[in-house]
């Protein structure tokens, strides 16, 4: 609890505005109800309820499921992190289309659209189109961008229906996770074969969804070898910039893929590949056009990839496995003037976990991984050099120990892993976690983890005189001035150390609460200063006014994250999310008041967000699932707080067909979310959506 | 209409904010502290345990033991017990005319008064030599670890593609006297005979 105090004593002195002072104090309350009512709850523990199993047929309780959660050495119950999981049914009830959408729904995260093709999510703070604090990885693939720190997530997507689950943690977790886990990982994962036999045709459009169609069909090369293929394709309107020009973002997507999963004794092996193809765009922002009057606004641009992830896990027993991975990943992507490049990236990943002596559990891994990419140059940016090979190699250890067995736990744990700018990172973390009875848990943690400087920071050139122009109070000057922002050899990692407390209570089977809390003490964040204003020699005479990145940037954060789970009856699940969020970013810059990874980091992100979906089933042929979302402002950018809600109506008149329309943001005809940080295009308005379409599977 | 009004709450968003965010803290109050006294929590971790149970239950209604044996079952769980209440609820069921009687064994010298043992992970390195002790007893032999069929339990459960299957072990079964129905035969992934 005193971590707890001292957060909810920081927030009251640091806050000033009566909402967050009212609102600690019910918080201060509930928690202590909390705890009473888990003191009550110990004494009434000795009922009994019936096994519903009991009464199945043997044939019955063979096709019985059982979770994975249960089968992964931790339960999630048990985890001493913050671990949200998102289900594919929240996933289908949700109606989001895409996989940023549906990270609404996991507490503490957040997601603004900034056109029909771009995202910016990120875990507490820092949010950004490329927010580089958050390491995302599908199937165990990491999509962290080497290039420029963050997720192209216009490239992450999948058949909706074949995602299992959406891991999403919150906080460090560079142990298992590998460097760039700073504020959180995503967990994106997909069904294994053997869950997607028969055929799933699925199609539909609407308004903003103009169209979209998918089919899979999952087959038996034999009985040990289940496979799935796959193709979808969609088509997506372009948004209104402010002044409700036409941003020129519609968006076409195709991709196809496939699976194969073998099971040989206590072997397990996966074969994994995907391919995909994007036509999407842009407007630049007309500021950009002052540099070069040749340019359009509207860009289209196009990106293509693929993939291909082989997996090999043997079980020897429950607490004794090994695991191996390899993987390719091949992407291309072009934006002109903005950005064209080419990577690849080839990872090999090992993981072997066994018991010791009596109490301990440990994990070891070791991991090797390459990057290679080429950044051609253009208009905006030059990289120098232009193509560039990258080692990484990595390895970690971990050690649960159960202090008390089925009480306490404490782990221990830390990855060394070595890049070729920055060198060596330890990243070590502690975690303990106990759990006094089936109903409550407390779990704390400190842990370290960094970010690593990407390519950009190291070895760009990246033109700002658009953003430099519109910068305030410019004083005038005889010459143009050009400005760059430049990166250097100097650039170090970012570093944080944070503190985390969290609490888990199951009031019943039908409701439980999870909170945590968290204090982030960053240091070496990238920040930027003046270099030497110089005259160029050559003609256009101009100023050169290079913007250099540093590491002289530090941040303290805090904040609390509560989810809450409940089924009321058995055919109505009540869902809801809070979220506060507090940046104190400490910088010497000029551009403190308008940097939004920096300065104004705080004005950047909305300090509150809350999400409550409720799931109701009228029968078992009628669903509607409603979801309310609350953004608070972000100042920044003058986007006002908002209200929307997302609605869903689904009708299955057979066991295998289903029929849905889905309303989407449907309190107002648009809303801004956020505006684009780094490249320089227009910010747009996300418009109401209404879609409807057809599920068949047989 | 509908739309002019959320517009104007859009646009007096903080009070109606602070509103929602008291009425939710509220319901969540409400909600949570009501149902309370109801019942135990039941978290996801237990299914497996609880499906192992139900599991148990058929084995040992599917299975025929000697004309000679008690009226009553002893259902023996040895080593650490990973059921919890779960394997409590089969108590003073019944079964083929008889009833089950749920026992944990901590010593190893009363498993012989059993008449179906589950052995659990924790004693799975002193198996061989516990069923080598326990060899053509009339006792059905269970267990949950993937090396106990080597070991020579009668029946041993897994898990595979979150579902849980089963092999027996035949021989051993009919060397102990016990007769197990043709249908767990078929429903089995692997008999050893």
């Amino acid at each position: 609890m005193k971590i707890l105090d001292l957060l909810i004593g920081q927030m009251s002195s640091a806050s000033a505005l009566k909402a967050s002072w009212l609102m600690i104090r019910i918080y201060k309350i509930s928690i202590a109800l909390v705890f009473a009512w888990g003191a009550e709850l110990a004494i009434a523990e000795n009922k009994t309820v019936d096994n519903q199993f009991m009464n199945l047929s043997i044939e019955e309780l063979m096709n019985v499921k059982v979770t994975t959660a249960s089968r992964s050495p931790q339960k999630l119950t048990q985890v001493a992190a913050a671990v949200f999981v998102i289900t594919q049914d929240d996933i289908r009830r949700s109606g989001a289309t895409n996989i940023p959408d549906a990270l609404r729904m996991a507490p503490g995260v957040q997601v603004e659209r900034v056109g029909t093709d771009k995202w910016a999510v990120s875990i507490r703070g820092f949010n950004g189109v490329y927010d580089n604090k958050l390491q995302v990885l599908m199937d165990g693939r990491s999509v962290y961008s080497p290039i420029f720190s963050g997720v192209l997530w216009e490239q992450q997507d999948t058949l909706m229906e074949d995602i299992e689950r959406i891991e999403v943690i919150r906080g460090p977790a560079a142990v298992s996770w590998g460097s760039n886990a700073v504020n959180g990982v995503i967990n994106i994962i997909t069904k294994k074969a053997a869950d997607t036999q028969g055929t799933l045709l699925t199609a539909g459009g609407g308004s903003f969804e103009q169209g979209f169609v998918g089919a899979r069909y999952g087959g038996k090369i034999n009985e040990e070898t289940p496979f799935r293929v796959y193709a979808k394709g969609f088509s997506r309107d372009h948004t209104q910039s402010l002044s409700g020009g036409n941003a020129n973002d519609q968006w076409h997507s195709a991709r196809g893929g496939f699976r194969a999963d073998h099971n040989r004794g206590i072997d397990q092996f996966t074969l994994q590949g995907d391919l995909f193809s994007n036509f999407d765009g842009s407007a630049l922002d007309k500021n950009g056009l002052s540099l070069s009057p040749t340019l359009t606004s509207g860009m289209r641009g196009h990106n293509e990839g693929g993939n291909i992830r082989f997996r090999w896990d043997r079980t020897f027993s429950e607490s004794t496995s090994f695991m191996l991975q390899v993987y390719y990943d091949r992407n291309r992507s072009q934006l002109l003037p903005v950005g064209k490049f080419d990577a690849e990236s080839f990872d090999i990943d090992m993981q072997y976990r066994f018991p010791l002596l009596d109490r301990h559990n440990i994990t070891w891994g070791a991991n090797y991984r390459l990057y290679h990419n080429k950044i051609f140059d253009t208009s905006l940016t030059t990289f120098s050099p232009r193509e560039r090979t990258n080692h990484l190699i990595g390895t970690f250890i971990r050690d649960d120990i159960t202090l008390i067995p089925d009480r306490l736990l404490f782990t221990l744990g830390s990855r060394f892993e070595h890049n070729d700018f920055t060198g060596m990172e330890i990243q070590p973390n502690a975690r303990l976690m106990w759990t006094p009875n089936t109903e409550n848990s407390i779990w704390m943690a400190v842990s370290r983890a960094v970010r690593t400087p990407s390519r950009a920071e190291i070895d760009s050139l990246i033109n700002l005189t658009p953003q430099f122009q519109a910068f305030p109070g410019l004083p005038t000057l005889p010459f143009p001035i050009a400005a760059s922002l430049q990166g250097g050899n100097h650039f170090n990692s970012e570093k944080l150390i944070a503190y985390e407390l969290g609490y888990r209570h199951q009031f019943s089977p039908q409701a439980s609460i999870d909170m945590t809390g968290f204090i982030n003490d960053y240091s070496q964040l990238r920040d930027t200063n003046f270099g030497t204003l110089s005259l160029s020699t050559g003609l256009p005479r101009q100023f050169l006014f290079p913007i250099i990145a540093n590491n002289q940037g530090s941040a303290l954060t805090y904040g609390v994250e509560t989810s809450v789970d409940w089924k009321p009856r058995d055919n109505w699940r009540l869902q809801g999310s809070y979220s506060f969020l507090n940046i104190d970013f400490s910088t010497n810059s000029a551009f403190k008041k308008t940097d939004p990874s920096s300065g104004a980091a705080s004005k950047a992100n909305p300090q509150h967000q809350l999400s409550v979906r409720s799931n109701y089933d009228f029968s078992e042929r009628l669903q509607l699932n409603l979801w309310l979302r609350y953004t608070s402002a972000i100042s920044l950018y003058n986007i006002p707080s908002y209200v929307t809600m997302d609605a869903k109506l689904a009708y299955k008149p057979t066991k295998n067909t289903e029929l849905f329309v889905v309303g989407q943001n449907l309190f107002s005809q648009n809303h801004q979310e956020y505006v684009s940080d780094f490249i320089p295009i227009v910010p747009v308005f996300i418009p109401r959506g209404i879609y409807a379409g057809a599920q068949w599977r047989f | 209409m509908g739309m002019h009004l959320f517009n104007r709450l859009l646009k007096r968003s903080d009070k109606f904010v602070k509103r929602i965010f008291y009425h939710f803290l509220f319901a969540l109050y409400l909600g949570f502290c009501l149902p309370v006294s109801h019942s135990v929590a039941m978290a996801d971790s237990m299914v497996e345990y609880q499906v192992k149970a139900a599991f148990i239950y058929n084995f040992i209604a599917f299975t025929h033991w000697p004309d000679s044996t008690s009226q009553t079952i002893n259902l023996c769980i040895y080593g650490e017990d990973y059921f919890g209440q779960e394997i409590d609820k089969l108590q003073n069921r019944s079964v083929n005319n008889r009833h089950i009687k749920v026992t944990r064994i901590a010593d190893f010298d009363q498993l012989k008064a059993c008449q179906a043992i589950f052995f659990s992970k924790s004693v799975s390195r002193q198996l061989s030599s516990i069923l080598n002790d326990l060899q053509n007893e009339p006792i059905l032999t269970l267990a949950d670890n993937p090396n106990a069929t080597a070991q020579g339990i009668a029946i041993n459960m897994s898990l595979v593609n979150e579902k849980i299957v089963f092999e027996i072990n035949l021989t051993k079964v009919r060397a102990s006297g016990l007769d197990i129905s043709s249908k767990l035969l078929q429903l089995a992934v692997k008999v050893h005979q």
